[in-house]
């Protein structure tokens, strides 16, 4: 009977973290992939001549204050116009802090619900309700969902919603609800932002998340996108088909190093990664971060030689395709392979290191380290939390289980004549 | 690890060199050679046979690069390893083979000693043993790390530290030109968050921006309709004043048009007349043209002859004319056709009469063959006599093996017995290897001979004649070192005593010459001084203190006293206007005189040191002559002295050098009594000499060897005989087989054939080619005969056909000529050719004639058609005859023209009414005046002008707004990616610092553990230290002892303490190292290298220690001490010692064994 998109969490001209600048990286891919998710949305929405959009809150980064990235929302939503598809739209945490949001005026297709009560907006020419209210402050901690209204006889009652249900850890307690209290207020579809990883949580009713439209750090990998919803003459969702609209495809490889024998198996190795990687990414830039696994006898020499490594690997990446790869990071997380009891009897240092190292406290943090503390911006601080305050037991041996491999590795090839 | 022995087959100065130590309690060895023996070499060898040689080795001076050979046998007690090392990059460890071996073997026998670490602990020579000491005393004061690297294994702690550190400092600030660090991230990141902040657009910026936008839109809106209502009006006052005379125009059109009566006619009508007149006049002429054509046509087709008859004959006279030819051959063949035949009768006649056949019948008769079947009985009659040859072949073979077969057995058993034993073998062998030692003794005793003339030589240049050989090496002469310092000081000391002498000649000349100048300068001026003033005024003051008396008294004054006094007064002015005058030179005379002073002080001095000198070099004599006087009835001058020392040093190294020759003489010597002993004994000859047994040694051998070779040999002839006896017995077999075969074969051929097998092979096989060749030719006298008959056939029937139509078609022309027929057929052939030529003639005209009667009914048909088109086109425009046609025609070209002008007029005043119809138009120029109209024509273009300007301005302020706005709308994306940028920047900084963080923590970790381990190993490694330093001084030092450095709390550096009795606790005021002189700062680096051996071997498996010449500045007090540290370090590890120093290999004597004293020749 008619189709309407499901999207969520824009995050418009938020930039993508975590990709370390190099010579030859391909920043013009990444810029403004945000945007072109954005202008992905609209042309999906008139080349499928959808009946209507819905959009979950988080449209902007709460702290971003150029203007122009209103404007871009403005001029994508001025195409749907011209095909006279209407947007709803409500605003999420970061809206509510965003200045662009408060000032911007927008095409009379899009209809903003208000934040301060619950509203409903029926559609002109289908028999469908959208209900929604969106974050008048950042931190909304009351479950909004409970006023939404009951829905409207005979039509498509959609729950336009920013929320957090469940209260899932790592996204704090945004409009808390929960599913059972969803499935049960008689709308037909719960249209939900603020969790950036898509699920359907339950089908009819349907409560869905549609996941973020770009990912932005390798903690949001795979395909990011929207869902293109049908409903039936009998007024129910009959499809529910998820259309990818990302530019850049953030992925976390894990290469298994126990059965190597050399680097050369290392690279081999991440060659065919990255190569076979590259094939599934369907055309996108890859952002791929590489973790290093196993028990593996390089474990030493992986930490000995890890500027190099990244060197070589990122040489492997522009080789293979400098426009469509960048390597966010390779990480260690390899075992020794020998038994650390074998270890300490090898000889009188590598026993005094070990017994050393048990009681290695990181948390005393080397005076260089303080002095860098000072220079670094606020962002990277936190990104570099889990070296500079490794409060949980697992930091700390991997921290300890680091700077063993260096420490050993350094004295096993500083002789001259090793 | 020790070594057992050391091969040096290539290496430096060494040819086919090696060394054994014979393994003992006290594993100490002790290598004695003279300087440029080899030591340093011997020891770099060592080196390099452990860990390679370099690429860039000097060692190559007489053997060639890649033929370096160094070689030894290893063991560690449980496993034993010989081995060789060759010159290369890889692959360069080799078995006693020269095969490669893995280098992880050797190894093993090191542990954990690596190269650089077996330089600076286990092969040192006195430089490397004072630069390490150097480092672990004072370089950088990092005793905690270097004790730590020493007590490991020799990692090199610090090396890794650095490394690290390195790493961490270019992560943090980069390295060269690239702006690859944390730093330059972070400078990155603060630059692109700038860039983003200053390219963002503010909500109010947009809110105002919007504003202008507005009110700019409004005031252009304003300016553009005002114009344009002026624009409009002018347009219509210049329609206006252009249609007027318009207007005009078209009235007077419209009148001309009324005037033209002619009915309207179509557009097309002139066309159609002037093309209907034209088809017409085309009609006629063509009609005409036609029929004259036709006529002549007719005329040509009456003319042409008969032609049918020959044509209808064409087919015989065609072939007659294509087998003329035939004909011709068929006359010119006939005669040799029968000749031929006649021939082929003869030669039939020829061969019946060599098969002896009586006819032809006879002939057909008999079994004929063809090629094939003839040929391969020509193939069996070959083999046939093939396998005839080779049975007779086989058959003679077999005869001759079986004789030769039986000499050689004869041969074998005729040869005599022969047999070598055992013992024979090993005295060859023996004899052999002293055979080859022979040039060696030789040169032995030539080498010895000769040290003996130059010993003799030696011992007359050193004066020593009288005294016993044995006692010479025995005598107490001075150490080189302490010769040197005698010349030395007595040098020193002659050399003080003539500068102190010219010193003081100098001083003498100079006291000399001052005295002189002090006189001439006194006896130039007449010199006064203060003390003159002071007692001419002195005599001046008692004259008055005499003279004031009197007055005072009032007592008489002498006239000469005041004289006097006045006198005095004047001497005294004198003296002082003197002393005033020669100030100058009375300070002279005063500087002269002090240095004078000043010069006899120092000639006092100079004198005391001269004597002081002289005291000195008198006692330096007295002790000269002491420490020279070891031969009684000899002194020596120091210089000689140092001369004779070497002499005396070569004669002891030439006695050292004999005894060993004579050594090896001996042993060789010995061998050969023994060799000699078992030859008489195996021989059973006791008076025979050494060569005579070793000739008759030599025969025997040769002789046993020859009769057995030859035994060999022959016993392999008669196996190799007896296996050909067999092939060739085997070949008889088959070639008889074969032969037999073949005769079969033949004998069916003959009998089929109805040969006589009677006759050789060759005769049969020549009566049946004979016989094939008879039936071939009787073949072919049947297919000649046949051919004969149809040639003269064919030229029957040709001849009969020519004459025929010869008379039919040529009756009149002569008969045919037999001899050329072809005359005949010539001329029927071209009675055919012109018939035809005639056909063709006659078939084209009959085709044109047809052709033009068709045109001219279409011509005719034409004429009608035009004629009928005239006639309607009269009818229409309503005329009766044609000749009123011209008329017509101008009327209706007039009449089309004037409405043409009448329809541009309308068009343009419907252009000029714009908005108006036309009428409304004609209606409002009616009631304009034009000149009132010019007027305002004028009036609005000069509005118009201002009008513009205004309405320009404003739309460029809109458009500046505009595309202002139009930027802003844009959705430019220089913040965002700005933001992007200082993003990436950020992840930069992150990754390098997590690895930054890791390497500090990791830098931090070693620095506390090696400041750990400093701690916990100063102690042990400081009380050996002392220990042995102790040891090492005989006791003048109690040890040594750690202190903090004075400018640096961090460092720790090693101070020596001396014994001292008087001090409470024995030990004198600490002497840092550098205060110690040079003999006991290399004890105390020996001390603490051997404490720090000492440390390591009580953790690690033993390794060689190597000593090249560190004792050469210890005495002989503090040499013993030495040997006896060495000798109990030698329970835990071999202890090698090079030394050069005669006195040394002595003294080691006392240590140990003297097989463990080792000769460098």
């Amino acid at each position: 009977m008619f189709t309407f998109i499901h999207a969520a969490d824009i995050h418009l001209d938020s930039p993508m973290l975590g990709l370390s600048q190099h010579d030859e990286a391909p920043v013009e891919t990444i810029r403004g992939a945000t945007r072109t998710a954005l202008t992905r949305l609209v042309d999906l929405a008139i080349e499928r001549e959808v009946n209507f959009i819905l959009i979950a809150g988080d449209l902007y980064d709460g702290d971003w204050k150029d203007f122009r990235t209103g404007q871009v929302f403005v001029n994508e939503m001025r195409r749907l116009k011209a095909e006279q598809i209407p947007a709803y739209l409500i605003y999420g945490n970061h809206d509510a802090e965003s200045q662009v949001t408060k000032d911007l005026i927008l095409p009379d297709n899009v209809r903003v619900f208000p934040t301060n009560a619950p509203a409903t907006v029926q559609h002109l020419d289908l028999p469908v309700s959208v209900h929604g209210q969106g974050f008048a402050t950042r931190h909304v901690k009351d479950n909004l969902a409970a006023n939404y209204p009951t829905p409207v006889e005979n039509h498509f009652n959609i729950g336009l919603l920013h929320t957090n249900v469940g209260e899932r850890e790592g996204y704090g307690d945004y409009a808390p609800s929960s599913l059972a209290q969803l499935v049960a207020h008689g709308y037909d579809y719960w249209a939900l932002g603020h969790i950036h990883l898509r699920e359907t949580l339950h089908k009819h009713p349907h409560v869905v998340y549609s996941g973020n439209t770009q990912g932005r750090s390798v903690r949001e990998t795979d395909e990011k996108g929207c869902y293109v919803v049908s409903v039936n003459d009998e007024l129910k969702v009959s499809g529910n088909e998820f259309v990818a609209l990302d530019s850049v495809r953030w992925k976390n490889a894990q290469i298994d190093c126990s059965v190597m024998d050399s680097d050369h198996d290392l690279l081999q190795a991440i060659r065919t990664e990255l190569t076979q990687s590259l094939d599934t990414s369907e055309g996108r830039l890859l952002a791929i971060r590489l973790t290093l696994t196993g028990h593996t006898k390089l474990h030493e020499l992986f930490h000995s030689a890890h500027a190099r490594l990244r060197a070589e690997c990122q040489s492997i990446a522009l080789d293979l395709d400098a426009e469509m790869l960048w390597i966010e990071d390779l990480r260690l997380k390899t075992q020794t392979l020998i038994d650390p009891a074998e270890l300490a009897n090898q000889d009188t240092l590598t026993a005094l290191v070990l017994a050393a190292l048990d009681n290695f406290d990181p948390t005393e943090l080397p005076l260089p380290v303080q002095t860098l503390l000072n220079k670094l911006p606020e962002d990277a601080r936190k990104a570099l939390k889990s070296s500079l305050q490794p409060e949980e037991t697992l930091d700390k041996e991997s921290m300890r289980n680091d700077i063993s491999a260096i420490v050993l590795q350094a004295i096993a090839t500083s002789g001259p004549t090793q | 690890m020790r070594f057992d022995s050391l091969n040096i087959p290539a290496y430096g100065p060494f040819t086919g060199y090696s060394l054994s130590f014979t393994p003992s309690a006290q594993d100490l060895h002790v290598i004695y050679g003279k300087n440029e023996a080899g030591k340093s070499s011997l020891l770099r060898a060592i080196h390099h046979l452990l860990y390679g040689i370099p690429n860039s080795t000097s060692d190559d001076f007489i053997h060639e690069y890649k033929k370096l050979r160094i070689g030894a046998t290893v063991n560690n007690g449980d496993e034993r390893l010989t081995f060789l090392r060759r010159k290369g990059n890889s692959g360069t460890l080799l078995d006693e083979h020269q095969n490669t071996i893995d280098e992880g073997k050797l190894k093993a026998f090191c542990g954990s000693v690596n190269a650089e670490f077996f330089t600076h602990m286990f092969g040192l020579s006195t430089d490397n043993l004072r630069a390490g000491a150097t480092n672990l005393l004072s370089e950088k004061g990092e005793l905690g790390a270097l004790l730590f690297s020493a007590s490991i294994g020799g990692s090199p702690i610090d090396a890794a530290i650095t490394k690290l550190q390195i790493e961490a400092d270019q992560l943090f600030a980069g390295s060269g030109r690239k702006a690859n660090s944390i730093v330059a991230a972070y400078t990155s990141v603060t630059k692109h968050e700038k860039d983003s902040r200053s390219h963002s657009l503010s909500i109010t910026e947009w809110k105002k921006l919007k504003r202008r936008l507005e009110t700019a839109e409004k005031d252009f809106a304003s300016k553009e309709k005002t114009l344009t209502d002026k624009r409009t009006r002018k347009t219509r006052v210049e329609s206006l004043i252009s249609a007027i005379p318009l207007i005009q125009q078209r009235k007077a059109a419209a009148t001309q048009l009324a005037e033209i009566t002619i009915p309207d006619l179509p557009s097309d009508f002139p066309e159609r007349v002037r093309a209907s007149q034209s088809s017409l006049a085309t009609a006629e002429s063509l009609i005409s043209d036609t029929r004259t054509i036709l006529k002549n046509k007719k005329e040509q087709l009456s003319e042409i002859a008969p032609f049918q008859s020959v044509l209808d004959d064409g087919p015989v006279l065609d072939w007659l004319h294509q087998a003329i030819a035939q004909h011709l051959d068929d006359i010119h063949n006939i005669d040799s056709a029968k000749r031929s035949l006649d021939k082929l009768h003869q030669e039939q006649l020829d061969q019946l009469e060599r098969l002896n056949l009586p006819d032809v019948d006879t002939l057909t008769s008999l079994p004929e063959t063809g090629n094939v079947k003839l040929a391969s009985i020509k193939k069996l009659a070959d083999s046939f006599a093939a396998a005839e040859r080779a049975y007779d072949q086989a058959r003679r073979d077999s005869k001759n093996t079986t004789r030769a077969l039986k000499n050689e057995t004869d041969k074998l058993s005729n040869l005599k017995d022969t047999d070598l034993s055992d013992e024979l073998r090993d005295l060859e062998a023996r004899v052999a290897e002293q055979n080859q030692n022979h040039k060696l003794a030789a040169e032995w005793i030539k080498t010895r001979d000769k040290t003996t003339a130059e010993i003799q030589k030696l011992t007359n240049q050193l004066g020593l004649c009288d005294l016993e050989p044995e006692a010479i090496p025995k005598l107490a002469v001075p150490a080189a070192a302490v010769l040197l310092d005698f010349e030395s000081i007595k040098t020193q000391l002659a050399e003080d005593h003539r500068r102190a002498q010219a010193e003081l000649d100098e001083l003498t000349t100079n006291a000399v010459e001052l005295e002189s100048e002090i006189q001439a300068a006194t006896n130039e001026n007449s010199v006064v001084t203060l003390s003159n003033l002071h007692d001419s005024r002195q005599e001046r003051d008692e004259q008055w203190t005499s003279l004031a008396a009197k007055i005072l008294s009032k007592s008489e004054i002498a006239a000469e006293e005041s004289t006097t006094f006045k006198m005095k007064m004047l001497d005294s002015d004198e003296v002082a206007d003197s002393l005033r005058e020669h100030a100058e030179t009375h300070g002279q005379v005063k500087t002269l005189q002090n240095r004078l002073h000043t010069t006899h002080e120092k000639q006092k001095q100079t004198d005391d040191k001269l004597k002081r000198i002289s005291k000195t070099q008198q006692e330096h004599d007295e002790r000269w002559s002491k420490s020279s006087s070891f031969l009684a009835d000899r002194t020596f001058i120091c210089s000689e002295l140092i001369e004779w020392r070497e002499i005396w040093l070569t004669w002891c190294n030439h006695e050292a050098d004999i005894a060993l020759l004579n050594k090896k003489i001996d042993a060789h010597e010995a061998n050969e009594n023994n060799i000699l002993d078992a030859l008489r004994e195996a021989f059973q000859n006791d008076n025979a000499s050494y060569t005579a047994l070793g000739m008759r040694l030599n025969e025997t051998l040769t002789e046993a060897k020859s009769v057995k070779g030859e035994r060999k040999a022959i016993a392999a002839g008669i196996e190799s005989l007896a296996t050909q006896q067999v092939n060739h017995q085997d070949a008889l077999d088959i070639a008889e087989a074969n032969l037999s075969k073949v005769a079969d074969e033949w004998k069916i051929c003959t009998e089929t054939l109805e040969l006589d097998d009677s006759q050789e092979h060759a005769a049969v096989v020549t009566s049946l080619e004979l016989r094939h060749a008879a039936h071939t030719t009787n073949r072919e006298i049947t297919d000649s005969a046949l051919a004969h008959k149809l040639i003269l056939e064919r030229i029957s029937s040709y001849e009969n056909k020519l004459e025929k139509y010869r008379d039919r078609h040529l009756p009149d022309s002569p008969v045919i000529d037999p001899a050329h027929p072809d005359i005949t057929e010539k001329r029927l052939a071209e009675l055919l050719s012109d018939a035809k030529v005639r056909k063709t003639g006659h078939d084209g005209i009959e085709k044109d004639i047809a052709r033009l009667v068709e045109t001219l009914e279409v011509k005719e048909h034409a004429k009608k058609s035009a004629k009928v088109e005239i006639q309607a086109l009269l009818t229409t425009a309503q005329i009766d005859t044609a000749e009123q046609l011209p008329e017509l025609l101008a009327q209706f070209e007039r009449r089309k023209i004037l409405q043409a002008d009448l329809n541009h007029a309308n068009s343009t005043l419907t252009n000029l009414a714009g908005s108006l119809t036309l009428d409304e138009l004609v209606h409002q120029a009616d009631s304009e005046e034009s000149d009132a109209l010019q007027v305002e024509l004028q009036s609005l273009a000069d509005d118009l002008r201002s009008l513009q300007d205004e309405r320009d301005t404003a739309r460029d302020t809109l458009k500046g707004v505009t595309s202002e706005y139009e930027d802003f709308s844009r959705a430019d994306d220089h913040a965002a990616n700005s933001k992007q940028l200082a993003a990436n920047a950020v992840a930069k900084v992150v990754t390098d610092s997590e690895r930054f963080i890791r390497l500090q923590h990791a830098i931090d970790f070693l620095k506390s553990q090696v400041e750990e381990y400093r701690k916990k190993t100063q102690g042990p490694m400081i009380q050996r230290t002392s220990e042995f330093f102790t040891k090492l001084t005989s006791g003048s030092f109690v040890g040594v002892a750690a202190q903090r450095d004075d400018k640096d709390a961090t460092r720790i550096n090693l101070v020596a303490q001396p014994h001292n009795p008087d001090a409470p606790n024995g030990i004198g005021e600490t002497i840092n190292t550098d205060a110690l002189s040079e003999g006991t700062r290399d004890q105390l680096y020996l001390a603490l290298r051997l404490a720090a051996i000492d440390i390591h071997l009580e953790n690690h498996a033993p390794m060689p220690l190597i000593l090249d010449d560190i004792c050469m500045t210890f005495d002989e007090e503090r040499s013993n001490a030495f040997f006896e540290i060495l000798a109990n370090l030698s329970e835990k590890t071999q202890v090698i010692v090079f030394t050069h120093h005669q006195h040394i290999a002595t003294m080691a004597e006392t240590f140990v064994k003297s097989e463990q004293i080792l000769r460098l020749a």
